[in-house]
């Protein structure tokens, strides 16, 4: 397990630090030889007399013995020194740092006690567990007084926990025994824990519960700059998600929110001291310390440009997915009873591995920092890619030296995590410390980013402003009347420039030019096509009343000046009686009441100088319904990729829609492109002509 | 929303026996393609014969820049005069707008490989 973060503080000698609690009593060691010259020594009794408003602490030699005998909970039972596997070891460090390291299952501590209450005293006692490692259970004169956890099968203890304490009762002469269970080792320990951190205390009950209200109190004084460290987490996490939510295109600030929001789930898991079992937190952990590892990639790939570098970014990708599934199999198997003796090899075998995998990958920020070094970066950047380094390199040189550390037995990594200095009782480590500075730079950085983010936003959004602009002149905002027709049209850009154009364009013999047409591509560049095309569009219209020659025209002046792309566009040339003439450059055919009319099949603008384009002439008479269209109508797609089709585009337009009909219809089933639609009705002599127009407010005038 | 272009090469014989390279495109076709599918054809020059068939039984959807991908690359073969292209597979709807914008004239549309086989 890639937790190398807990880590009890053997805190004996502070507890045995008198203060001012402490009443006078004395400690007597009585010691008798069983047998002169005999190698068996009787186990001592602890004599703590005048025992009244403070505590005391029960230390020196406790009785000892590895294994479990129901027999040993027994006042009566013979627990001398050298009979029967009974020893002597103190209990103010774990038996794995007195000679039993790497000893897991259960274990016996027995202490002979005389106590002697000073006159007045509660006649009741308290006893406070600093801790014990991992579950355990205390019995006085044989009776159970106090627990802590749930022993196997299917043992459950809390993962961390402030001191325990039990009601003792009349507590006098007689054996205090406690019976423990160590689980079996995970990756990370050393070996050296088990049992006993400090002695337990005895006092009064209101003496144990001050006891463990200054203990609480010191703990969370210890953790002020943890904690100020981690609502700086929690500020930097709300701040990118709400900014993230103005403005989703920078991913930046999500990963910035993964980073952040990782260690806030950490801390809840593990160093909050909520009652959260041990398989719970630390199986939970796992996956949100690769989380955390994750939105560090990430971060480092957006903030160091190395996203540009597609196989890098893949790459990233790949092992996050690797060490996001290592993790997790690593926090199921701790979910797993390692208890039950047929699988605790394989589980620290997998558990081993698993965390090889992710200890391996811890090293990636460093990697990237080597990635990032041929490059020009500001100093917010080098800022990130220094500390990135320096953090990556503390943390994967503690893991992984504290990995399989009771085999090397190697305490650098220990050494790594011990403070370097304490301020106001807070202790800073290296990994602390790089940690706050990673954050700092990261912050620092991320606001540089977004800042240059949105400036460059602002410099596109002005370009676009000046093209919605241009736009404004090409597409009509106002239709003339054309005499003996209705006619409405409909225009809507799928982005806020597009390729489609469409104009009107009274000749002087009163009839009128009507052209649509369609550039590929859309935005800015399409945008800029269709402002060329109308102009040569309105001096052909000059010279020329021929649909053919306009588009002759048109296709000569664009040929080569499209960059691969191409224009299809229809030119109409209506007469006041009804003749229209139509030109075809690849655009999609007029569709005349119930259908399509017929047109040859011709190359759009700009992609060939040698086409010829032919006119087809048609006679409207009264009632008579034409519509034209660009392709963004037949080709609106649902999100699962279906076509609006012509097949649906001819039941509409046989339904005779207005314009803004049917370009609702196509925008409802899924606009993909620009869609500008042209309806004309052929009027009956004496109807009044009228025309509409819908286009959305281009830009302000 | 848009899939990727992927172009495979396989080939086949036609019905008179000759020599036939195919190019099997999927997915979206759009300008994001042009790099694909020009690669593709350009790697054929010197392998194949002038025979070359266009396999769109996969294509998703043809956006206009992906058509104008598609004649820049029929008419670069037609002016050079070496090579006949034809194409099978579109949907009904793609064949018409094949039609419409005059590719017909440039590379026979077919149903189906057979039918495009056969008539090369």
């Amino acid at each position: 397990m890639g937790n190398g973060r807990k880590a009890f503080s053997p805190i004996g000698l502070e507890e045995r630090a008198r203060g001012f609690y402490w009443q006078m009593f004395l400690v007597a060691m009585l010691w008798a030889c069983a047998a002169a010259g005999s190698a068996q020594v009787q186990a001592p009794t602890l004599a703590i007399d005048g025992l009244g408003k403070g505590t005391a602490a029960i230390d020196g030699p406790w009785q000892f013995h590895l294994g479990d005998d129901p027999a040993w909970v027994s006042a009566n039972i013979d627990d001398t020194t050298g009979h029967g596997g009974w020893e002597q070891i103190t209990a103010n460090e774990p038996w794995g740092a007195q000679g039993r390291r790497s000893y897991t299952g259960y274990a016996w501590y027995r202490k002979h006690l005389h106590v002697t209450p000073a006159p007045g005293a509660s006649p009741d006692f308290a006893m406070l567990i600093v801790h014990i490692d991992d579950i355990y259970e205390i019995y006085w004169n044989g009776v159970l007084v106090g627990h802590n956890g749930k022993m196997p099968p299917g043992p459950s203890w809390v993962y961390e926990q402030g001191a325990q304490t039990f009601g003792v009762g009349h507590l006098r002469d007689g054996v205090l025994a406690v019976r423990v269970w160590k689980s079996p080792l995970n990756s990370f320990d050393s070996g050296l824990q088990g049992g006993f951190y400090a002695p337990p205390l005895i006092g009064s009950p209101a003496a144990i519960a001050d006891r463990r209200t200054s203990m609480e109190y010191r703990w969370l004084h210890h953790r002020q700059y943890f904690f100020g460290l981690h609502s700086l987490y929690a500020l930097v996490m709300v701040l990118s998600v709400l900014t993230w939510m103005r403005d989703r295109s920078q991913r930046v600030l999500l990963w910035m929110a993964v980073f952040s929001g990782a260690p806030l789930l950490s801390m809840f898991l593990v160093d909050l001291r909520l009652p959260l079992s041990f398989g719970f937190a630390l199986g939970w952990l796992q996956p949100v310390l690769s989380i955390n590892d994750i939105g560090l990639w990430f971060l480092l790939l957006y903030l160091l440009r190395l996203d540009e570098n597609r196989r890098l970014a893949r790459f990233t990708k790949i092992l996050a997915i690797i060490s996001l599934v290592s993790t997790t199999l690593d926090g199921l198997l701790t979910m797993v009873d390692w208890s039950n003796p047929a699988i605790t090899s394989a589980a620290q075998l997998t558990d081993a591995v698993l965390t090889a995998i992710f200890t391996l990958v811890e090293a990636y920020p460093v990697v990237l920092v080597g990635f990032a070094l041929g490059k020009r970066l500001d100093l917010a950047r080098w800022l990130v890619a220094g500390c990135a380094f320096l953090s990556g390199m503390v943390n994967v040189t503690r893991i992984a030296l504290e990995q399989g550390s009771r085999f090397t037995h190697w305490t650098i990594g220990d050494k790594i995590a011990a403070p370097l200095f304490t301020i106001n009782d807070n202790p800073f480590t290296a990994a602390t410390l790089a940690a706050t500075a990673l954050l700092l730079a990261i912050v620092y950085a991320v606001y540089q980013y977004s800042r240059e983010t949105i400036q460059r936003q602002q410099a596109i959004e002005q370009e676009l402003r000046s093209a919605q602009e241009l736009q404004r002149v090409l597409v009509p905002e106002a239709l003339p009347s054309l005499p003996g027709f209705a006619l409405t049209s409909s225009y809507r850009p799928a982005q806020e420039v597009g390729g489609d154009f469409f104009q009107i364009i009274p000749l002087e013999d009163r009839s009128a030019l009507i052209v649509l047409g369609d550039v590929s591509g859309k935005g800015l560049r399409a945008a800029m096509a269709v402002s060329l095309i109308v102009g040569a569009l309105r001096t052909l219209a000059e010279n020329t009343g021929s649909p053919a020659a306009i588009l002759a025209g048109l296709n000569r002046r664009l040929h080569g000046r499209l960059r691969g792309g191409f224009a299809t566009c229809v030119v109409m040339r209506l007469d006041p009686d009804g003749t229209c003439v139509v030109a075809n450059a690849g655009h999609p055919a007029p569709f005349l009441n119930k259908q399509e009319v017929e047109l040859p099949g011709t190359l759009p603008l700009g992609v060939d100088l040698d086409v010829a384009y032919s006119e087809t002439t048609v006679q409207l008479r009264a009632g008579d319904y034409l519509a034209l269209y660009t392709d963004g109508l037949c080709e609106a797609r649902t999100p699962a990729g279906e076509l609006y089709s012509f097949d649906r585009l001819n039941d509409l337009l046989a339904s005779r829609p207005d314009a803004a009909r049917a370009t609702e219809a196509a925008v409802t089933f899924g606009q993909q492109d620009d869609i500008t639609v042209l309806t004309l009705t052929r009027l009956a002599l004496g109807q009044e002509s009228r025309t509409e127009l819908i286009a959305p407010a281009l830009a302000p005038a | 929303m848009q899939a990727t272009t992927k172009v495979t090469q396989r080939t086949a014989t036609s019905a008179s026996g000759s020599a036939v390279g195919i190019l099997a495109l999927s997915g979206d076709i759009s300008s994001a393609s042009k790099d694909a599918i020009l690669g593709a054809y350009q790697a054929l020059d010197g392998t194949t014969p002038a025979k070359v068939l266009l396999d769109f039984t996969s294509v998703d959807y043809i956006n206009s820049s992906g058509i104008a991908i598609v004649i820049q690359m029929l008419l670069e073969a037609s002016k050079s005069g070496s090579r006949t292209i034809a194409i099978f597979g579109l949907s009904p709807h793609f064949q018409k707008v094949f039609t419409m914008v005059g590719i017909n004239k440039y590379a026979a549309l077919h149903g189906n490989e057979a039918a495009a086989l056969a008539s090369l």
